[in-house]
């Protein structure tokens, strides 16, 4: 039996991925998820954080971002729901770093109608640096 | 007959309308281009999430969620998208038009998305929810999203018991299909993709539970299916517009080319008169 199964990445905008893998790992709300070939038929939501996705025959896991969607698993076809989700190579790695301050900056002033929505923003710009292996200094 | 400076003038402002349709449709052919892009690139995501939801719904005719019971009631809300411009053949018309005529028989409020719907809809008294919004030239999420929670926040209060929308689905440049969506409660449809039938009675396994899957599934699903109409809306207009403005370029040539035969024509007679005068003054000076 092949221990492979297509995974298929999309956002609103696009097709971020469609191929073969081996093996995925997803941020779920519940806690990080592997996900094998022949997996049980299962929904769940997903937290902003990272994919890690390994091809058939490679020891290294790709990265990519997400900042929250799906993850939907039925008879070795699974697609993940993105809100947004990028390559490791093509986050902006300045454009996250300053979401991140503003969204710090936001909780840090405590006008407490944003609380929400800066704690969301914090959450996937550092989602994002943490795809890119972001290293502080 | 009408005077040669006449028929000169009215050449003149022919000329100058068919410059602008023609400008109009380059315009509108080469935004065309960008919003057919993003109408192809949206689709994967708002299929998938067609099937996820309908595969989830099909296999768990017991939840029961609030979001996706029918209720009796015959208030109803209708969110019509058209295009912020005119100028687009019958194209807001139409979308408008469907929208009164379903909702014919129901109390019905209006949720205009685009200038044009909402002034056809306030012109002619029919009640609005809000002053409506306007459709803007790149459709936005964060803006879907707002509107999107609003009707289900009203929804929840029971200020209308059913949700519908109204687009416009863009098939090619020459067509676009006016189509009702029933949004609130869920539409269930039982299309499920056919590489997946054979394992329809396999379980999901739900985390968290399905219930409080829904919670979040179902307005993310609301929220793709509005964007997605203003996608396809968008690139609808400007396919509706292309030809528009082509059948009114082609009749501006046609026009003009009638015009300059009259022109001519005008022209070649004057001729001919001064010459039978000339030579009436010359016979009668003999």
């Amino acid at each position: 039996m092949a221990n492979t199964f297509r995974l298929r990445i999309v956002t609103p905008e696009k097709v971020v991925f469609d191929e073969e893998v081996e093996m995925v790992i997803v941020p779920g709300s519940q806690g990080e998820l592997g996900v094998l070939a022949n997996h049980t038929a299962l929904v769940t939501s997903l937290k902003p954080g990272v994919l890690k996705v390994r091809r058939e025959n490679n020891n290294m896991f790709e990265k990519l971002s997400c900042t929250g969607g799906f993850l939907h698993v039925l008879s070795n076809d699974v697609q993940v729901l993105a809100d947004a989700s990028e390559f490791a190579a093509e986050i902006d790695v300045q454009r996250a770093l300053r979401a991140r301050q503003r969204a710090e900056e936001r909780l840090l002033s405590g006008h407490d109608v944003d609380i929400l929505r800066a704690k969301l923003a914090l959450e996937r710009a550092l989602a994002r640096l943490k795809t890119v292996d972001y290293q502080e200094g | 007959m009408q005077g040669i400076r006449d028929i000169k003038r009215r050449i003149r402002s022919v000329k100058s309308t068919e410059q602008i349709t023609r400008a109009m449709k380059m315009v509108a052919a080469a935004k065309l281009k960008g919003a057919e892009k993003l109408v192809k690139e949206s689709r994967p995501y708002a299929r998938t999430m067609q099937n996820v939801f309908q595969n989830i719904m099909a296999r768990s005719e017991d939840v029961k969620h609030p979001l996706l019971i029918t209720r009796h009631g015959n208030k109803a809300c209708y969110v019509v998208i058209t295009a912020d411009r005119g100028l687009c053949g019958g194209f807001n018309t139409n979308i408008t038009r469907l929208a009164i005529e379903k909702s014919k028989g129901q109390k019905a409020v209006f949720l205009p998305i685009g200038r044009k719907g909402r002034d056809y809809l306030a012109f002619r008294g029919y009640p609005l929810l809000n002053q409506g919004y306007l459709a803007g030239d790149k459709p936005d999420v964060a803006l879907v999203q707002n509107i999107v929670l609003d009707l289900i926040t009203r929804y929840q209060k029971e200020e209308f018991d059913s949700v519908y929308l109204v687009y416009s689905r863009y098939v090619s440049p020459l067509t676009q299909e006016s189509r009702v969506v029933r949004l609130l409660p869920a539409e269930i449809t039982n299309e499920i993709d056919n590489q997946n039938e054979n394992h329809i009675h396999e379980e999901y396994l739900y985390e968290p539970s399905a219930l409080g899957l829904l919670d979040t599934l179902i307005p993310r699903y609301l929220i793709t299916q509005v964007y997605r109409g203003l996608v396809e809306n968008h690139a609808g207009e400007l396919g509706s517009r292309m030809t528009a403005m082509d059948n009114a370029t082609k009749n501006a040539e046609e026009m003009i080319a009638d015009l300059t035969l009259q022109y001519n024509r005008a022209r070649q007679a004057a001729i001919t008169q001064e010459i039978a005068e000339i030579v009436g003054g010359a016979e009668a000076l003999r």
